[in-house]
């Protein structure tokens, strides 16, 4: 129950954790139309990066969501520090093409 | 001031890519340039929306612990724990690339073959798939059992508090067990590589389109409370058939219970306590459809017609969705009875849910409930391991009874893929004694003669070891005496038992013909009542019956002549047999290319007169 609420904070909002975790349970969820068209662009995000090559899609994983630092990226993958950055922008460069503008 | 800013410079800028200096000049840029400001501000929102996928998912330590271990040592696990456990949210999909990158590095790290790499950086692949494909023992060219693996996989139940999972690390933390099982298991990722199936045996039931699999695979069982997850998608497999039983170690390996998660559709979780860490055999049994098989028989006619070899075959067909290699293939002759047709349980949205009605699978007739616990007694499950010597032999198919069933087991193993069909020799029979026989009947078959083919399943006929189940049958005949063929017709067989005789229709006769003159009819002795109504009388009517045979073989034909009523005498000349109440059967030898004729008066009895007839008997 509580991840569910959380999350659906999180649909509407897009505030951090920090945030989150003071959110309280289900009480000002968002309208269904609204979830319905966040869930739908998640989606798109989804699909967006699950077409990024392998690579591309680690170091994004990697740096974005995990919050590793380039360096740190470097290691894990046991690549040079330009290879990482490389890598990042051109899968951001693909994601600018396929996220929609907003 | 300088031209305007690129996107790949405000993208390197946004995202901290561009060396310091090159930094500072875009910030500056960015201070004076609204038009840029305005276009950072539009990738921004634009990148936004890859916060959507953040959700709470925890990382596993195991995971990364073993990520870590493999990508190289020199990684300071303090800045990797750190970084991973501070950051609990996650997305799923973020954690399925997790495991990716950390398989890149495994495979890199446990074989050295560049290949295995490039193929696991291929592309978006599921996450377990991505572990096969680093398992150094296996190679794409053994894919069959891409599904071996599909099918399974090992999810490590989370710890409670976040203290715990770093105690995961440490040995002795790791002893105590927790009372309490988790509700559910943390995070697909947390996925353990399970080797493919070790052994697998098909039982095909082919009457009610049932198959029992019963597989053994080496799961790697870490101590404590571990998720084994069983996923089902495209097969035909019955989930609430599923069954999981550990073949060593029983005694410290507890399998708690079987869920089927909400929302997920076609998988299932087993809760498994283990005090034992390492790898465990288990058996999973399941039933599945779409698996069948089909007999089918050749049969050669001698020239002259009175000795026949017999072959019988076997195809079996795979349809379940599934690829089976190296199977022991077991064959069941005789009918199963089940409630709920496997096909359409496979179809349920979900596992707990009635069954659907299809009107794809309408009619097949199953009728009762399975009697799992009873094919349970019977099917024993031992892997007897039949190499074949070498590929040439012949695979043989060992028969035995099973009560009301008959149990085929083809000799070694099979490898049967998804869509694939296999034949296989089942059974060969030289001189069998045949009868070919003749039967002409007009309420039967109207004004053809048709052909037969007769012998026993016994060992008179050098048959008789097992029943032989339906299938069709085709006959072919010697030509000439250098063994051309030529097709005589074919047939469906029923199950014929041990012991009895069979006879199969191989169509109408070409060159044997019946012809039935009636020669003269009259009516006689009639009766009247006292009004003068007629109240009973005779029909007399005398027939002439043609045979005309212009094959080079000489021939026995039986002619079956019906009356109408039961009320009937006769007057021939060749012995006849009366076959029921109102039919009467001639049997009549000719020689090759030879004609033959009889008459027969036969008198019926009609009214009051078959009271006479019946006082006279």
């Amino acid at each position: 129950m509580q991840v569910v609420s959380l999350n659906q904070r999180l649909d509407c909002t897009n505030q951090d954790s920090e945030e989150l975790s003071a959110v309280a349970l289900a009480d000002d969820s968002c309208e269904p139309s609204q979830e319905a068209a966040k869930a739908e662009q998640a989606e798109q995000v989804r699909d967006a990066i699950e077409s990024l090559p392998a690579r591309q899609r680690a170091t994004l994983v990697l740096a974005y969501y995990q919050q590793l630092s380039y360096p740190e990226v470097a290691k894990v993958l046991g690549c040079s520090l330009g290879t990482v950055k490389t890598q990042m922008y051109r899968a951001l460069r693909t994601l600018g093409q396929k996220l929609p503008d907003v | 001031m300088k031209n305007h800013l690129t996107e790949r410079e405000l993208i390197e800028y946004q995202f901290k890519l561009a060396p310091d200096v090159r930094m500072k000049e875009t910030a500056e840029h960015l201070q004076s340039c609204g038009e840029c400001r305005e276009h950072l501000e539009k990738l921004q929102r634009k990148f936004a929306a890859l916060d959507l996928l953040r959700e709470e998912v925890e990382v596993s330590e195991d995971l990364i612990s073993r990520v870590t271990e493999q990508a190289q040592g020199s990684i300071s696990d303090s800045i990797l724990k750190k970084r991973f456990f501070a950051a609990l949210r996650m997305t799923k999909w973020a954690a399925a690339a997790v495991l990716l990158v950390g398989l890149l590095l495994l495979a890199a790290q446990l074989s050295k073959d560049g290949t295995k790499k490039r193929e696991a950086a291929k592309g978006p692949m599921p996450a377990v798939e991505m572990e096969l494909a680093s398992k150094p023992e296996i190679t794409s060219a053994e894919g069959l059992d891409k599904d071996a693996v599909r099918k399974t996989t090992l999810a490590m139940a989370p710890k409670e508090k976040e203290a715990d999972r770093y105690a995961a690390f440490d040995e002795t933390a790791a002893d105590a067990i927790s009372e309490q099982p988790p509700f559910a298991p943390a995070s697909a990722i947390e996925l353990v590589t399970l080797p493919r199936r070790d052994k697998v045996q098909l039982t095909i039931y082919n009457s009610a389109d049932l198959t029992l699999v019963r597989e053994r695979r080496n799961l790697t069982l870490k101590k404590g409370w571990n998720w084994l997850q069983f996923m089902w998608a495209n097969t035909l497999i019955d989930p609430t058939s599923l069954s999981l039983e550990p073949l060593a170690q029983a005694d410290k390996i507890d399998i708690q219970q079987l869920v089927f998660p909400a929302r997920l559709r076609e998988l299932g979780r087993w809760l498994i306590r283990s005090e034992v860490s390492g790898q465990v055999p288990f058996e999973i049994t399941y039933f599945t459809s779409g698996l069948s098989w089909r007999a089918f028989y050749m049969g050669t006619l001698s020239q002259d017609e009175k000795m026949m070899q017999l072959q019988g075959y076997v195809r079996v067909g795979n349809n379940s969705g599934e690829d089976y290699e190296k199977a022991q293939t077991r064959l069941i002759v005789g009918k199963v009875h089940i409630l709920d047709q496997i096909a359409e349980l496979a179809k349920r949205r979900y596992p707990y849910n009635r069954p659907v009605q299809f009107d794809d699978y309408a009619g097949w007739g199953m009728e009762a409930k399975p009697d799992d616990e009873r094919l349970g007694e019977k099917l024993s499950f031992s892997y007897a391991d039949k190499v074949l010597d070498t590929e040439l032999r012949r695979k043989e198919i060992r028969k035995e009874g099973l009560s009301e069933y008959f149990l085929y087991t083809i000799e070694g193993t099979e490898t049967i893929p998804d869509k694939w069909g296999k034949r296989l020799l089942s059974f060969e029979a030289a001189d069998i004694e045949v009868e070919s026989l003749y039967k002409y009947d007009e309420q039967r078959w109207g004004n053809q003669t048709i052909r037969f083919v007769k012998f026993a399943n016994d060992e008179d006929h050098n048959l008789g070891e097992t029943p032989i189940p339906n299938g069709t049958v085709k006959i072919y005949s010697q030509a000439d005496s250098e063994g051309y063929l030529s097709y005589v017709g074919g047939t469906n067989i029923k199950y014929i038992p041990v012991d009895e005789e069979v006879e199969l229709n191989l169509g109408p006769a070409r060159l044997v013909s019946v012809e039935p003159k009636l020669m003269d009819f009259k009516t006689d002795n009639y009766i009247l009542d006292r009004k003068g109504n007629v109240a009973g009388w005779d029909e007399i009517r005398t027939w002439k019956i043609e045979i005309t045979n212009t094959r080079a073989l000489p021939i026995e034909i039986e002619i079956t002549r019906g009356f109408g009523t039961a009320y009937w005498t006769i007057q021939v000349d060749i012995p006849y047999e009366k076959y029921d109440a109102t039919h009467a059967r001639f049997k009549v030898n000719l020689e090759p290319r030879s004609k033959s004729t009889f008459e027969y008066t036969i008198m019926t009895y009609h009214g009051v007169r078959e009271e006479t007839l019946a006082e006279k008997n």
